[in-house]
């Protein structure tokens, strides 16, 4: 059942993910910069966040973050700038609003259907 | 010659399914016109997919390349172990390994002599009419036994990937689990039409044994994962890993009911439809990744008409099934009363958490599809959102797990738990604190779950040094017992290990100098050099690595770069070097035009190896339930 994820792993094997160089100096801004990639898609790619990802589009994605860190701004302002440009899709938690309601809603709706159908009253 | 026998007998095996196959057919219009021993055809249908799968095997290794399944997936060059594995290492062969395993069952099902004739007849007839689908699907859509034309002098390679001792291990496993599950639908459906009392012990065996096998697929899919992908993560919430893990959920939640439902008559009904759920979900699985719904980029088998057939193959058996049950439980009202403190309640407890675990994850895999559909956007929903999902989910399951095996059947009283269990509750309190103590420099997340493991861990043990003074015997301890202790265990080491290696997790990348010196956690990683070693069929680029703490040299690491001759294609071969304290982790990247400079990517990832043996914990925990479930059979 693994083999999807094989093969597609496979197409971005060549070089692996994020470069020495583009690595922050600064130890703790390149921490809040892992943190921000490992929420961003890389939207070429099949399920792969952008830090592990090596498409230049992820690799771009990389450099901007840690460009927007270095000249101040927050992990929220970066988060939300890249969701700006590039829609839901380059967001791997996707954002609280009507359409995706029911990712929380139906898990909620069964849990308290399973906890009735147990602990009921006959 | 040899593959066209292999194709006359996978044709035969349509043919005999589809007896069974029409017979239930015939029967579900509520007349029976012909009658056989169904033993006989479950064993004729066994002998001929096996003759199949050996001609396959044997052209395999023959490297037969008329075949187009041969010629694309293998090549003259490979070592003979991955001609052999090759075999599964493709779309085609691997429905044909899953039909195998499927009537294999079915074969050992029909030689069990506890079984009442007629019980039998009835599994054996659900049994054969699954193979006839899957057979059915393999012959008309995707025959391994097609040929190829022109057939070319060289096979294309197989994926360099799948050239690898965990890997060829792994779908075997996984199948034996998903395709366990079959049996399981069959008792399950056979149980609705021929009532049996008994027939929860019947099930009960092939239940662990399907769980135990799944949890190993699982287990070896993500060692694999681990060090060969050169990511080192072990778990990436793929599509592909969620819909593996969501039948070892249901499983997971049947393997618990089943022991109310043998030991208290209720939640029968329950039981059933957790079978039918568990081996629908497997189904599932197989449909969302060979279909190409759910991620379009794949090599494998984005062929539309496989994907409408496994959809057509998904709904029958399912509504078949769900329509069976509905129709039963019309007839067989449950009235039953749970009380939450009590072993049935916390029991329910498992159920409920562990079901809408699996049903939060399976929303979150089909979410973008809906999406896409209903609402015309494109969403993702990844890692983190089943982290956010997972996190809190685990306080009450951990909670329940630990208070669980000491609650008594029927009802008990919260108040009096607590006081039976005051010492563990007063070392938990303790090693809470030690921990916390000890490791407060760290992520809070982290030290809480590592809390939570531990917690889990300890209370295992503590019940296991209650039943030493209580029996003051060795001999006479309930395997059951010692069973959910192990799996208790095995899972608190998981979450230990996989809180290390994800949270806990340091990373170094550089360009490092042949010669230099890199420090990590207390380890001094020095770079000796790489050099060029020629394998069977590639040609690797191995770097060599001193691993020294303290002054003292503890190994020479040797992480590769393979390219394979076949298809220029270059695989990455992590290095670890495992402790019970963690996993130091190198892989080899990119040398820069200096030539004395290559890109390597260093890790500490804590207590991974905890993973693995969390894993072997709850399989060994889940060997000791089977072999006593097989035993109390009769």
């Amino acid at each position: 059942m693994k083999y999807l994820f094989i093969f597609l792993s496979f197409l971005y094997l060549n070089v692996l993910a994020i470069e020495p160089n583009e690595i922050l100096e600064d130890g703790d801004l390149e921490k809040i910069a892992v943190e921000i990639s490992k929420e961003l898609r890389c939207l070429v790619c099949q399920n792969e966040d952008i830090h592990n990802s090596n498409a230049d589009i992820a690799k771009d994605l990389r450099i901007l973050v840690r460009k927007k860190l270095e000249s101040g701004e927050s992990k929220k302002e970066i988060l939300k700038y890249v969701h700006d440009r590039y829609g839901d899709f380059v967001l791997f938690s996707p954002p609280f609003k009507f359409q995706n309601i029911g990712l929380w809603i139906i898990p909620l709706l069964f849990f308290l259907l399973m906890t009735f159908f147990f602990f009921r009253k006959s | 010659m040899v593959s066209e026998l292999g194709f006359v007998f996978l044709t035969l095996t349509l043919v005999l399914s589809s007896l069974s196959f029409a017979q239930l057919s015939v029967k579900g219009l509520g007349f029976e016109v012909f009658n056989f021993s169904q033993v006989k055809l479950t064993n004729a249908i066994f002998f001929f997919t096996l003759t199949s799968f050996i001609c396959l095997t044997y052209s395999f290794l023959d490297s037969d390349f008329t075949l187009d399944v041969i010629s694309k997936n293998s090549n003259s060059q490979l070592p003979l172990i991955y001609k052999f594995t090759g075999v599964w290492g493709n779309h085609e062969g691997s429905i044909l390994l899953w039909l195998l395993v499927m009537t294999f069952f079915g074969f050992l099902f029909s030689s069990s002599s506890l079984v009442s004739p007629t019980f039998k007849d009835e599994v054996l007839k659900v049994q054969n009419s699954l193979c006839f689908l899957i057979v059915s699907f393999i012959v008309f859509t995707s025959n391994p036994f097609q040929k190829s034309f022109p057939p070319p002098v060289q096979g294309a390679d197989l994926n360099p990937l799948l050239q690898d001792p965990g890997l060829a291990i792994h779908p075997p496993f996984l199948y034996m689990g998903y395709v366990g599950f079959s049996i399981i639908y069959s008792i399950s459906v056979a149980a609705m039409t021929e009532q049996s009392n008994h027939f929860l012990k019947i099930l009960k065996p092939w239940v662990f044994m399907s769980w135990i096998f799944l949890t190993c697929g699982i287990g070896l899919g993500s060692w694999w994962a681990y060090y060969e992908l050169g990511w080192g993560g072990f778990w990436f919430w793929d599509p592909v890993e969620n819909a593996s893990l969501l039948p070892w959920l249901t499983a997971s939640a049947l393997l618990h009911t089943i022991v109310i439902a043998d030991k208290k008559k209720i939640l029968v009904n329950w039981t059933i439809a957790l079978s039918i759920l568990t081996f629908i979900l497997s189904l599932l699985g197989t449909f969302l990744v060979r279909s190409g719904v759910l991620v379009s980029v794949h090599a494998f088998a984005n062929d539309p008409t496989r994907g409408v057939y496994i959809l057509l193959l998904l709904a029958s058996i399912s509504f078949y099934g769900i329509f069976k049950f509905i129709n039963h439980q019309k007839q067989n009202q449950e009235n039953f009363h749970i009380k939450l403190i009590s072993r049935e309640g916390m029991i329910s407890l498992n159920n409920i958490f562990m079901l809408s675990i699996a049903f939060t994850i399976l929303i979150g895999t089909i979410y973008p599809l809906f999406s896409s559909v209903l609402f015309n956007t494109k969403i993702s929903v990844g890692a983190p959102f089943f982290n956010s999902i997972l996190i809190p989910v685990m306080f009450p399951f951990v909670f329940g797990m630990i208070l669980g095996p000491f609650t008594k059947w029927n009802r008990d009283d919260l108040l009096l738990i607590l006081n039976r269990i005051k010492i563990l509750l007063l070392s938990l309190i303790l090693f809470s604190l030690i921990t916390w103590y000890i490791n407060f420099r760290d992520p809070v997340l982290s030290i809480i779950f590592i809390i939570l493991g531990g917690c889990i861990i300890l209370s295992s043990l503590f019940e296991f040094l209650q039943i030493l003074r209580n029996k003051n015997r060795l001999i006479k301890i309930p395997k059951k017992m010692i069973a959910q202790i192990l799996a208790h265990s095995g899972i608190g080491l998981l979450i230990i290990g996989a809180t290390g290696s994800s949270i806990l997790k340091e990373e170094k990348i550089q360009f490092q100098e042949i010669g230099e010196s890199i420090s990590i956690k207390d380890f001094n990683v020095e770079f000796i050099g790489v050099k060029k070693v020629e394998g069977p069929n590639y040609l690797s680029q191995m770097g060599e690595f001193k691993i020294i703490q303290n002054n003292k040299l503890l190994t020479i690491l040797k992480p590769e770069k393979r390219f394979y001759n076949s298809g220029k294609q270059v695989t990455t071969e992590a290095a670890i070097y495992s402790r019970f304290s963690g996993d130091l982790y190198i892989a080899l990247g990119e040398v820069h035009e200096n030539k004395t400079q290559w890109t390597t990517r260093i890790w500490f990832n804590p207590y991974t190896l905890w993973i693995w043996i969390g894993v072997i914990f709850l399989a060994s925990g889940g060997l000791f339930s089977w072999f006593n479930s097989l035993k109390k059979r009769k």
